[in-house]
């Protein structure tokens, strides 16, 4: 019954999105686009805390590697889409995978403060190179590449065009980050997260375990960053400040950690309530932190966390019922 | 006599600053018996376990498993050579489900930690090994329970079947029956004698209850403030007047 319930609210949802923007304004089409590349950007971040226990405040680190690593390869290699994308991705996967080194040495506060300052590290390095990085200005003035698939070429120039190629993209990132966290090396990380000593008593080197989830983790990100700079016609310093850090964390905790699509869930309700919020008031963080608040408080497990379970509930309810 | 051992400590020596947790202790665990560990509270039995499973490097001393040389290898290392441990408190995965925490050792043990593709219901090899381990335990029918709303002693039991899924040639099991019911004992120490019989392993484990003690193990080590205080079969520990007086008489007659 729950079960079905998802499947059809999953269905639902794909739909949606694919079919909904061939109907809608640019103005829905471009805050959709946003909302697919940072629901991805936030279940990549959630590959680490909610599967592997691991809290980082460093994130947006990969985002940006992969949002500069774009607009630079657009910028001065003139590379199609696919292949600056591919790139990017391994940028910000390598980037991730000498970060991890040294940051998985430590969990708890521990790693969420590493992560942080390797995150301001980065943030400094790129604000200061300005003659590759273009300091505070950023990256800007490119054209978003062409999609070159072999037998034709598309112009993602288009809100629309550009929508249909993030969405799958985004998409197929998240099948390969499902794909991990049902593997036996997602029971690793779910064990990890729950008892990382006991694991290591079972056979397994957490440290390593731990760097390649980080590094997983950071590719995807990579991922995410490369779409926004091309959404965004720019790679900028905000990419990888610490406030961009903080938004998967908040997206995750309101969508739910624990659930494979909370994050995604999370940054969708993230949008809205800023989009609308925004229309009243420029001070929209307050009542963020509002909403917030209780959320953390009343529903630890997030929005989709909570509904599931309530779900659960009420399928216990009619089994014992009758 | 030499190849009858699976464990051979030697010298060992644990301290923390001036403190000797354990200090110059030497002993042979034979292969295919049940040795005891016993020994007051603060004697340094877990410290034991600590050093030997390698969560903490010996001072000085060796440490040689089936041959092999271990001493300050890590966890995950001892492991794999087939030292299985469980917990004196209870240590296990909580959020996931019981069959999720076997088969999280099983993954480990056949060496599928790194498959990330294949989904893990595609394994039906290691789902079937979980339940065997499950049934073994009499927790088949609690596998996809959240491993949380267990009772007591049942999550005692995931301990242990998480320690048997590693194949161990040894399992040190550190206080088995730590905080049970009179009832949940029994059916800790039947299990345990169970466990032993049908799969042949070495089993070593520390405990309080002296009466499980007698019951069960073959051999007895005593430690005592560190250092081995004897060691023999269970008659000659029950006679040996420095454990009884280490023990101020009574605990013993158990």
């Amino acid at each position: 019954m729950v079960r079905g319930a998802r499947t059809i609210a999953l269905a639902a949802g794909i739909l949606f999105l694919f079919v909904y923007p061939r109907f809608a304004g640019a103005f829905p089409v471009l805050l959709l686009t946003e909302i697919v590349i940072f629901a991805l950007f936030a279940l990549s971040f959630n590959l680490l805390f909610g599967y592997t226990g691991l809290l980082s405040f460093g994130h947006a680190a990969f985002f940006g590697l992969g949002g500069y690593a774009m607009a630079l390869l657009v910028q001065h290699y003139q590379l199609s889409m696919i292949p600056a994308l591919a790139v990017s991705m391994l940028v910000a996967g390598l980037g991730a995978a000498i970060i991890g080194f040294f940051c998985i040495r430590r969990d708890e506060i521990y790693f969420a403060m590493l992560t942080l300052g390797f995150g301001m590290m980065v943030f400094t390095l790129v604000h200061q190179w300005r003659s590759l990085t273009g300091g505070s200005d950023g990256i800007t003035g490119f054209e978003v590449p062409l999609l070159d698939l072999v037998v034709k070429k598309f112009s993602l120039f288009s809100p629309w065009a550009f929508y249909y190629f993030a969405l799958v993209v985004c998409l197929l990132f998240t099948l390969f980050l499902w794909r991990i966290t049902h593997s036996p090396f997602g029971l690793i990380l779910r064990s990890m997260r729950e008892n990382a000593e006991r694991v290591s008593f079972i056979g397994i080197d957490i440290k390593f375990y731990r760097w390649i989830a980080f590094t997983l983790a950071g590719l995807v990100a990579g991922v995410a960053g490369g779409l926004f700079a091309m959404y965004d016609r720019m790679a900028s310093p905000t990419m990888v400040h610490w406030t961009m850090s903080a938004k998967p964390v908040l997206m995750a905790i309101l969508g739910g950690t624990r659930v494979f699509l909370g994050p995604a869930l999370g940054a969708l309700i993230f949008y809205l309530l800023e989009h609308f919020i925004t229309q009243y008031t420029q001070s929209w963080m307050i009542f963020l932190g509002a909403i917030l608040v209780p959320i953390v408080i009343f529903f630890p497990q997030g929005v989709l966390g909570t509904l599931i379970s309530w779900g659960r509930r009420l399928k216990g309810r009619e089994d014992h019922g009758g | 006599m030499e190849d009858r051992t699976i464990l051979s400590v030697e010298n060992l020596s644990k301290a923390f600053g001036k403190f000797y947790a354990i200090k110059d202790v030497t002993l042979q665990v034979p292969k295919g018996e049940i040795t005891a560990l016993i020994g007051p509270n603060g004697a340094g039995k877990t410290t034991f376990y600590n050093v030997v499973t390698g969560k903490y490097k010996p001072t000085t001393g060796r440490i040689v498993f089936e041959g092999r040389e271990i001493t300050g290898l890590p966890p995950h290392k001892t492991a794999r050579l087939g030292l299985g441990r469980s917990f004196q408190i209870t240590n296990i995965f909580l959020e996931n489900t019981v069959e999720e925490n076997i088969l999280a050792a099983l993954v480990a043990y056949h060496g599928r930690g790194l498959s990330l593709f294949r989904g893990l219901n595609a394994y039906r090899d290691l789902k079937e090994e979980a339940h065997e381990i499950l049934e073994m335990l009499g927790l088949a029918d609690r596998a996809r329970e959240v491993a949380k709303n267990l009772a007591y002693g049942d999550k005692r039991l995931v301990e242990i079947g998480i320690a048997m899924a590693g194949h161990p040639k040894l399992i040190m099991l550190d206080e088995p029956t730590a905080g049970m019911t009179p009832e949940e004992t029994d059916r800790m120490v039947a299990m345990i004698q169970g466990l032993f019989q049908e799969t042949g392993i070495t089993f070593f484990l520390t405990e309080h209850d002296m009466k499980v003690v007698f019951s069960i193990a073959h051999r007895i080590l005593v430690l005592h403030q560190g250092s081995l205080l004897a060691q023999g079969s269970p008659e000659e520990i029950r006679n040996n007047p420095r454990v009884r007086e280490a023990y101020l008489g009574g605990s013993l007659d158990a």
